[in-house]
């Protein structure tokens, strides 16, 4: 039996999570997932596991890590799984970090692929995704993060699952780190992640200014903007609107690239994109050559010419 | 010890640690006693870079030597690959100002304009 965590936000789906549970139904073995906290009892239905265990303790009512790690542990020590999956992001990483240390076992992050077998091989990203490397997992339970993006979520399968309430083991010190408060986005702001259109810049911007354009054309657009390490570094955009490896991963319909030179950094962070368009000054530049469509030129002139050509209709 | 991971904001006050953590666009807020372990994401800070006046005292600086106790490697590397590249080739859509209608053109197309 292979388990996956199902990762929720006060009982909201990740999107991560349909990733994470689409590569584990491929996996040779049952799917049983765990939900953990009442406020994720809604999401039973829409898995396409077999069997839901739901964790459930009055004090897990709010994310914690090492209570969620504790949550797992309950269920490898009772069930016995194969394999246990969560998605490749912040929080799924987090948790399995700390399920790892528990059952002092290795975890195997960012995987793309499972062989299986014995011993059990995985391939995984390295370095943000610019090197895959096959390894073995020598141990009794294989841990495993599901690289993000690496495959596109299918629909679950219809199905009635079992639901088993279990009732984790958890110490007062599982609950020490635990988010207290939210500071929620601003609302109406089209966030990064969930864009249709991101319009990126990078140091060809010029200035904080310079980004003015690129504002009006993700406005025009319905889309939002980012920038690339160097701006938010400069203090030419918030660090919030970062683009890469160590910012916000985007996957919009398309991504356009301004002035962005393609360090591997920033290319990991839009490499959900489905098309690419780059207007830079240098055909010569890393993201023309990952780009599906380009513009050479001056930005600040292109930029506001392609806004007017959309406003006049032309 | 609790530990937070990925943070991008820290304040230290009375014995206890509060850390920012993006989350959906927003923050998530974490508060723990200390010690505590933390792991933070670029962004958090503008770094300092050594002055040369540092660098040369740190020349000097007496150096500390552990050896790790290490174990066999539970995760095991057989070897890496380079993945292949997916994206097809680019296709230049002009130069300029010029270019502007033939982009709109494309944005109908892709169907986000």
């Amino acid at each position: 039996m292979n388990l996956v965590l199902v990762e929720h936000d006060r009982g909201v789906l990740s999107d991560l999570s349909h990733e994470a549970l689409t590569f584990a139904r491929r996996l040779d073995g049952e799917l049983d997932a765990v939900l953990v906290g009442e406020e994720a009892r809604g999401l039973v239905d829409g898995l396409g596991a077999s069997r839901v265990h739901l964790a459930v303790d009055p004090r897990l009512d709010d994310y914690a890590p090492a209570a969620w790690a504790a949550a797992l542990a309950t269920l490898v020590e009772s069930r016995s799984p194969e394999v246990v999956l969560a998605a490749g992001s912040d929080r799924g990483q987090e948790v399995m970090a700390h399920l790892g240390a528990r059952l002092d076992a290795p975890v195997a992050a960012n995987v793309v692929a499972a062989a299986g077998g014995d011993p059990f091989v995985v391939t995984r990203q390295r370095w943000g995704g610019s090197l895959l490397e096959e390894a073995r997992v020598h141990a009794p339970v294989k841990l495993l993060t599901v690289a993000a993006h690496a495959l596109a979520a299918e629909p679950a399968p219809a199905s009635s699952p079992v639901v088993e309430e279990f009732a984790p083991a958890l110490s007062d010190a599982d609950l020490v780190v635990k988010v207290v408060r939210r500071d929620e986005p601003q609302a109406g702001k089209i966030q990064l992640g969930d864009a249709r259109v991101v319009v990126g810049g990078g140091r060809g911007v010029g200035s904080a200014e310079g980004f003015a354009v690129l504002e009006e054309l993700a406005g025009v657009l319905g889309g939002a903007v980012g920038g690339s390490r160097v701006v938010t570094n400069l203090g030419w955009r918030p660090h919030a609107d970062q683009i890469g490896q160590t910012g916000a991963r985007i996957a919009p319909e398309l991504y356009i690239a301004c002035g962005v030179s393609g360090a591997i950094q920033h290319m990991v962070g839009c490499k959900g994109a489905k098309r690419i368009l780059a207007i830079n000054k240098d055909p010569n530049a890393p993201i023309v050559a990952r780009a599906d469509y380009a513009v050479i030129g001056d930005l600040g002139e292109i930029v506001p010419a392609i806004v007017a050509a959309l406003r006049s209709g032309g | 010890m609790p530990v937070v991971t990925g943070i991008k904001g820290i304040e230290i006050a009375d014995g206890r640690l509060t850390a920012r953590r993006e989350a959906g666009g927003g923050w998530e807020v974490f508060e723990v006693p200390l010690p505590a372990v933390v792991s933070v994401k670029e962004g958090i800070n503008l770094p300092r870079y050594p002055s040369l006046p540092g660098q040369i005292r740190a020349k000097k600086a007496e150096l500390e030597r552990h050896e790790p106790a290490r174990r066999e490697a539970a995760l095991e590397k057989v070897r890496l690959l380079v993945p292949q590249e997916e994206r097809a080739t680019v296709q230049v859509l002009g130069e300029g100002a010029d270019a502007a209608p033939r982009v709109v053109e494309v944005l109908r197309e892709l169907g986000v304009a």
